[in-house]
């Protein structure tokens, strides 16, 4: 049995969640108890002065606890209803779309059986499934008041991201959701909730109606009355308010509860804590907020992760951290994924979407890390993701599907340029110096002997990150052998070695960088790509995922039109050509006539523009790739510096490039 | 009738009540486990009916292996008919045996070509194949977690029947314990020994 401490786990989680049932309950029933307070408050006066407790039992008493309990009641019902509506009907809402039972989509395929099997391991029936095709962040999640209409929604993103075990783990989690009950659980403490929540809102009226009524009639002669009656609506207000806050700091805590007990029987299912693991550790480099939906907030407590922002996070959060859920799960598995990430992809933090970048352009070093990052290649990357088949020859427009994928061809250039670099040069480039030096190197190797020494002279003295005159003459004479088709490959080679710079250093060698880039008031292409690929790799920032602002080409039209047009005049030398090239690139983007390619770009409006290309959705980046490679792959060559600008795109836009 | 009478009724209606309870659980757990146990076999018939296709599909790509695919075709005839033995028989020890071996032999013979269709890469671009492949890895995980299931159910029914009083009315009605299913057996683990 792979980890004994699940039933366990399981046991604890159930009596916790027992636990925080009944405090629930007392605190429904201590609210009433405090209406009944202020309605023995306000009928004291006419009524003989009785104590509490026996006027409770009077019939002043008994109807203000019946009035309490209905509006409670009342108020719950009506949440009741809206809630517990099948699940299809909730799948709907998020904009989700069935999967059918014979799908031939091999992920959705993967995804049917994966709950088939599920379904065995649990002994529940199987669910109606759907995807979320617009939302790249992983989640899912269950709805559906009985586990017989129960629907399961996963997110495109979890389909693609997700390796089969570990997707089997988040399958595993939400079929004890259902198992468990936790759907109608949770819609019980909400409906409860909302009933309390009826009672503040009672007070906030009567408040407004007193203080509205008390305004235009002043000095009337019920105005006493008017007061006594804003005085009740503020008690009530501040009663169900209160209770309502407490309610759900409850509510929350029970949900936590569930979401252990979840994670607890996903193992129990599938024996595999890795799995399940696994999908909470890539969950916690990106994130599951889901972004198409409003009603995030009200799927919440149902989701495999958090999926919506939350303020007092750690009180109101449905779901326990990530961390201590991956500890729960297994203690030191945690650890364990951690390394493997640096071993996979050495120092840095986890780009998602450029992770395999490294072992596409570096395949000696990811033959050397085995399978693992080449396996999960092609998943990670679901919309750029296809099934490369090097046999067919790759028609141009496809330039896409290249991103992101280890082609042989790919594997030969690089192994190809290995050999022509001196053994002692490569070593260099895995140490932290030699790597750092050579940044300096790349900037620097086609300038004369004086402009070299003024250059470097710039850089800040600094034992690691300054200038190092004995590395640099080794490195040096290679590289202006090498000459340009090698400087992008070669820096590829020695960022492992730049990432386990710790964040001063990366903050010393960037500014650096940035110096030796302005040194000579002008910035090439190269300076450009070679600068914001270190910043995007280097830079504190790196790593998080670049928030999606807009999700269609129009939105960014006078962008794209700017990029297309450049690459057509990268492309070809003729300017009728170019012309060509741009209106057909463009074609597939708008409709409608074309307009004329804007002019001459400048590289801080090229910078610009990318920034804004990447706030596209990743869904519809692979379109601008593909349009750039058309232009410059038109005539089947491709220069060195239309290599580097479509570079430059590709990373800004986040999508790793093969050699072409 | 007097007060006593009417409270020793009560008394023995409500330990009556008790005694129907536990025996209704002890059913409700008996199918439980005893469903899990049809799932296995239902999931190894799918697993035998995959495998002649994936052959099949894989035939046009292996032409230097062909032992490769007769091993894995007889240790899945094999398979077979140990199945049909069992499922004639399900309480009888030796024929679980037998097919928990012949089960594993076809286990290896699969990892055996999986091993060797490494070497064939039109082979795994194949989309028919790897649609087969899926299945085939699904169908395993399906017997592993329908065994899973069956134990676990094993586990909660042996369990309840342990406790006190539960023993006493399983005695009465033989609810007998039942064993865990181990389809891995010690000799399955050694190397199998194919030869044609």
């Amino acid at each position: 049995m792979a980890n004994p401490g699940f039933f366990q786990r399981q046991a604890h989680a159930r009596r916790n969640t027992g636990l925080l049932v009944v405090l629930f309950l007392t605190a429904v029933s201590l609210i009433t108890l405090a209406v009944c307070l202020v309605g023995y408050m306000v009928t004291r006066s006419q009524s003989t002065p009785l104590p509490f407790h026996h006027w409770l039992l009077s019939s002043h008493g008994l109807t203000t606890v019946a009035a309490a309990i209905v509006l409670i009641g009342i108020g719950s019902l009506i949440r009741w209803i809206d809630l517990a509506g099948g699940g299809s009907r909730v799948a709907k809402m998020v904009g989700a779309r069935l999967i059918e039972p014979d799908t031939q989509n091999s992920d959705e395929r993967k995804l049917r059986n994966i709950v088939e099997e599920m379904a065995i391991a649990s002994g529940v029936s199987v669910p109606e499934l759907y995807v979320m095709d617009h939302e790249t962040s992983i989640n899912a999640f269950v709805a559906g008041y009985t586990p017989g209409e129960a629907v399961m929604v996963v997110t495109k993103g979890a389909l693609a991201q997700l390796s089969r075990d570990e997707l089997q783990g988040v399958v595993g989690h939400e079929f004890s959701h259902i198992l468990n009950g936790d759907m109608r659980l949770n819609v019980r403490l909400i409906s409860m909730l909302a009933g309390i929540l009826m009672i503040g809102q009672i007070g906030q009226f009567l408040l407004r109606a007193g203080f509205y009524s008390g305004a235009t009639r002043s000095r009337n002669r019920d105005g006493r009355a008017q007061a006594a009656m804003g005085m009740l609506g503020l008690a009530l207000m501040i009663i169900g308010y209160v209770g309502v806050f407490f309610g759900r700091l409850i509510q929350a805590a029970v949900s936590r509860q569930r979401e252990m007990l979840a994670d607890a029987s996903s193992v129990q299912f599938t024996r595999n804590p890795e799995g399940i693991g696994g999908a909470l550790f890539k969950i916690g480099m990106t994130s599951g907020y889901l972004d198409t939906t409003s009603h995030a907030s009200d799927m919440n407590h149902m989701c495999f992760g958090e999926s919506a922002r939350m303020k007092f996070t750690s009180l109101l959060a449905s779901h326990p951290p990530v961390e201590e859920r991956i500890n729960a799960i297994q203690p030191g598995l945690l650890a364990r994924l951690r390394s493997r990430l640096r071993d996979t992809e050495p120092g840095a933090k986890l780009r998602q979407k450029a992770a395999q970048a490294e072992s596409v352009r570096m395949a000696d070093l990811a033959s050397q890390v085995a399978g693992a990052a080449r396996g999960t290649a092609g998943n990670r990357l679901s919309p750029l993701r296809s099934s490369f088949n090097e046999s067919a020859r790759q028609p141009v427009s496809q330039l896409s599907t290249r991103v992101g994928t280890v082609t042989p061809q790919s594997e030969a250039f690089a192994s190809n340029l290995l050999e022509q670099l001196p053994s002692t040069f490569r070593n260099l480039l895995y140490t932290r110096a030699g790597a750092i030096q050579l940044c300096y190197g790349l900037l620097t190797y086609h300038l004369s002997a004086a402009e070299q020494k003024h250059s470097l002279g710039l850089l800040t003295k600094h034992p690691l990150l300054g200038e190092q005159p004995d590395l640099l003459t080794k490195l040096l004479p290679t590289l202006a052998k090498l000459g340009e088709p090698a400087r992008f490959p070669v820096l590829e080679l020695a960022m492992p070695a730049l990432r386990k710079l710790d964040k001063e250093e990366r903050q010393i060698l960037l500014a650096n960088i940035q110096k030796l880039v302005a040194a000579d008031n002008r910035l090439s292409l190269f300076e450009l790509a070679l600068s914001t690929f270190l910043n995007r790799h280097l830079a504190p920032g790196a790593g998080h995922a670049v928030p999606v602002k807009y999700r269609n080409y129009r939105s960014v039209k006078p962008e794209i039109e700017r990029v297309i047009g450049l690459f057509a005049r990268a492309g070809t030398s003729s300017e009728q050509q170019a012309d060509k090239l741009y209106n057909e690139a463009i074609a597939g983007f708008f409709s409608g006539p074309p307009e004329t390619p804007a002019g001459k770009v400048s590289i801080k409006e090229l910078k610009a523009t990318l920034d804004a290309l990447s706030r596209l959705s990743p869904l519809l980046k692979p379109g601008i790739i593909d349009a750039c490679g058309h232009c410059i792959m038109h005539d089947g060559k491709v220069g060195v510096r239309e290599y580097e600008l479509m570079r430059l795109v590709a990373d800004q836009l986040d999508c790793p490039m093969p050699p072409l | 009738m007097g007060m006593t009478t009417v409270i020793g009724l009560v008394v023995i209606a409500v330990i009556v009540i008790y005694l129907v309870f536990i025996y209704n659980n002890l059913v409700s757990l008996r199918n439980q486990f005893k469903n899990g146990f049809a799932q296995i076999d239902v999931q190894l018939q799918r697993r035998h009916d995959l495998i002649p296709n994936l052959v099949e599909a894989a035939k046009g790509y292996l032409d230097h292996e062909k032992s490769t695919l007769t091993q894995v075709m007889e240790a899945r005839n094999n398979a077979v008919s140990a199945q049909k033995d069992a499922a004639k028989d399900p309480s009888d020890n030796t024929k679980m045996q037998r097919l928990g071996s012949a089960e594993n032999l076809l286990t290896k013979a699969l990892a055996n070509f999986y091993a060797v269709s490494e070497n064939y890469p039109e082979l795994k671009a194949n989309e028919t194949i790897q649609q087969l492949m899926e299945e085939l890895a699904s169908t395993e995980n399906r017997v592993a977690f329908a065994r899973q299931a069956y134990n676990d159910g094993v586990m909660t029914y042996n369990i309840f029947r342990e406790k006190f009083p539960n023993n006493i009315i399983a005695g009465m009605f033989a609810f007998k314990e039942t064993a865990q299913l181990q389809l891995e057996t010690p000799e399955a683990r050694q190397a199998p020994k194919v030869s044609f």
